[in-house]
């Protein structure tokens, strides 16, 4: 980063701590009235699902503003940055997953207003009857969500640091929103954090496109962008190699089937107040990466046309970089910075205050009322409470104290959730599925995900692919996952039938 | 048809729909202000919006009230708790 760019930077620190104490106060203030508007009596329904109330205006932007995180506007730049055009994959995914909400949201919200389901692990054990699969879908849903509040934790105190100019430490910006969050969140439960995602949602959205408008002005419109590009990055024009395409096949089952399972996810499909206000908000849904995701990802490529050369470490900022250049060649619209910054921080507390408040409601519900069934609501509530800080704590001390080579070995997200496709997607519609078979696939799914991904982290010599093929570690293993819950449940079905057609025979024969 | 094998032949064409939005061999230009971008960025580009208006669209058809038969009825609709069988890992 330039001096110039760096001081105008720190212009806007010094302004920024203003803006981030105001921000948290009125966030706060939303929190308060979220713990107004929750039933006198403490109910996990009223705390984790809002009374399952929640209309089209909240759904919407609740599920909008948890979807995209962080990496939406930093992440995401950075790639296209990096990878050219081939990064459109991104925006594709994005609308995958509400392709794939289309396979099983509709019969889930059914079955989670006759049956009161809280968590994702209460529609498996309903469906299934099994303990120890309903458990392991609870313990990969929350190990998962750690890993995603820890990641963006990290991300949020590194902007800190980056939009102070430095000035202010990462740990403290770490600590300073969580705290926030943790606040706002335990407040009011998922009315809080879903009236918050309003907020945030709106700002992400309008950050997008004013930071999209702001970079194509100055570069002089599509036409000259274009041709920019051509000149600065031809190899962006390469059509993809046969192993590029089938990695981009791939990133796009295993992200559009993990995002569509995420807990939090799951949880606002439970929270809907009606079939048809959850319908039109995934109607919506699916346009949203147009204007969303591929503007940041022109804000990649156009970056890559201002500074050509940058290392794959630089251009993580490559969004940030744009923006400061920009507000100091036409320092009228320093502004900008200030609305990047403030969508950065809305996508990162609006993902983690749910990815939180999804662990407390798999703790409470899945895991502390299944060793204590006689509890009472109320005291169930104050456990929630209670692990929403525990979690916390624990979060934020890995995000500031760990390494990030060993971050890296236990970051395991999507793997893990995608395992639990074959019980919802299969599970919903094929009505003689037992749970044996989903519990052997489960289990030899999340051992190859294991395999592969921490495999290749701790046992370097072994030169274990995270890509096999190609192909994703975690679809690979999903794969495997659906042909032994396919096979062992066909297998047993045929055996079954056997079994009983010799009965008669062996009955006559006593 | 059974509502489960009706299910399973809609998962396979989002599956298929998904799919094709790969750029599979979209290869050459455009001429004109449409060859700024080469043509597999194009198809990219166009099967995703063709996507989200698919998407859209099958919502509509997908989720009418009577697709969605009560959980416990006899057209392909999970069993209760009450009615499963006991675990059999084997």
């Amino acid at each position: 980063m330039n001096s110039e760019s760096a001081s105008s930077l720190f212009q806007v620190g010094n302004g920024l701590w203003f803006f981030f104490i105001l921000y948290s106060l009125i966030l706060l203030g939303i929190g308060w009235l979220g713990n107004r508007a929750s039933s006198s009596e403490a109910s996990l329904s009223d705390f984790y699902l809002s009374a399952r109330s929640m209309s089209f205006w909240v759904l919407l932007p609740t599920l909008y503003a948890t979807q995209y995180s962080g990496n939406t506007l930093v992440g995401f730049a950075a790639k296209a940055y990096r990878g050219g055009f081939s990064t459109l994959v991104v925006v594709t995914f994005m609308m995958g997953v509400v392709g794939f909400y289309l396979l099983y949201a509709p019969r889930l919200f059914a079955l989670s207003r006759r049956y009161e389901f809280i968590t994702t692990a209460d529609y498996i054990q309903h469906r299934f009857g099994n303990r120890l699969l309903s458990t392991s879908v609870a313990v990969s849903g929350i190990v998962a969500m750690a890993n995603f509040i820890i990641s963006n934790l990290k991300a949020i105190g590194v902007m800190t640091s980056a939009a102070t100019g430095g000035q202010t430490p990462a740990w403290v910006g770490i600590c300073f929103f969580a705290l926030v969050i943790l606040i706002y969140e335990t407040l009011g439960g998922l009315r809080s954090v879903a009236w918050t995602d309003v907020i945030q949602g709106f700002v992400l959205f309008l950050g997008c496109i004013a930071i999209f408008a702001a970079v194509i002005y100055e570069a002089g419109g599509v036409g000259s962008v274009l041709k920019d590009i051509h000149q600065a990055a031809p190899s962006f024009w390469e059509v993809p190699s046969a192993s590029q395409q089938v990695e981009w096949w791939s990133t796009l089952m295993i992200i559009s089937i993990g995002i569509a399972l995420y807990p939090h996810a799951v949880q606002r499909i439970y929270a809907a107040r009606s079939a048809s206000a959850l319908k039109n908000a995934f109607q919506v849904m699916v346009y949203l990466p147009l204007f969303t995701t591929l503007l940041m990802l022109s804000v990649g490529w156009i970056g890559r046309t201002r500074f050509p050369a940058l290392s794959d470490g630089e251009s993580e900022g490559i969004t940030l970089k744009l923006l400061t250049t920009l507000a100091t060649e036409l320092p009228s619209i320093q502004w900008i910075v200030f609305i990047f910054l403030a969508a950065v921080f809305s996508a990162i507390m609006s993902t983690v205050d749910s990815a939180l408040l999804s662990i407390s409601s798999m703790l409470t519900q899945d895991l502390y009322r299944v060793a204590r069934p006689k509890t009472p609501e109320s005291i169930l509530t104050r456990f929630g409470t209670c692990s929403s800080f525990v979690v916390m704590i624990i979060c934020v001390l890995f995000s500031i104290f760990i390494n990030q080579s060993i971050y890296k070995m236990i970051e395991i997200k999507l793997e893990l959730l995608a395992q639990i496709a074959p019980a919802v997607f299969l599970g919903l519609y094929w009505k003689s599925l037992r749970a044996g078979p989903v519990l052997w696939g489960f289990v030899a799914g999340i051992g190859i995900s294991l395999y592969f991904v921490l495999g290749s982290q701790i046992l370097p010599w072994a030169a274990i692919p995270t890509k096999p093929m190609g192909i994703h570690a975690g679809l690979l293993a999903l794969g495997v996952n659906l042909l032994l819950v396919i096979g062992l449940q066909l297998f047993s079905s045929s055996n079954k039938q056997s079994h009983s057609k010799k009965k008669p025979f062996s009955t006559s024969e006593a | 048809m059974k509502r489960s094998v009706r299910q399973l032949f809609r998962g396979v064409f989002i599956l298929i729909l998904l799919s094709v939005t790969v750029p599979w061999g979209a290869d050459g230009y455009m001429s004109g202000t449409w060859g700024l971008l080469p043509v597999w960025v194009w198809y990219a580009l166009l099967l995703n919006v063709v996507f989200a208006v698919v998407v859209c669209f099958l919502f509509e058809r997908w989720w009418a009230p009577e697709s969605i038969p009560a959980p416990d009825d006899e057209d392909g609709g999970p069993p209760s708790r009450e009615r499963q069988e006991n675990v059999d890992l084997s």
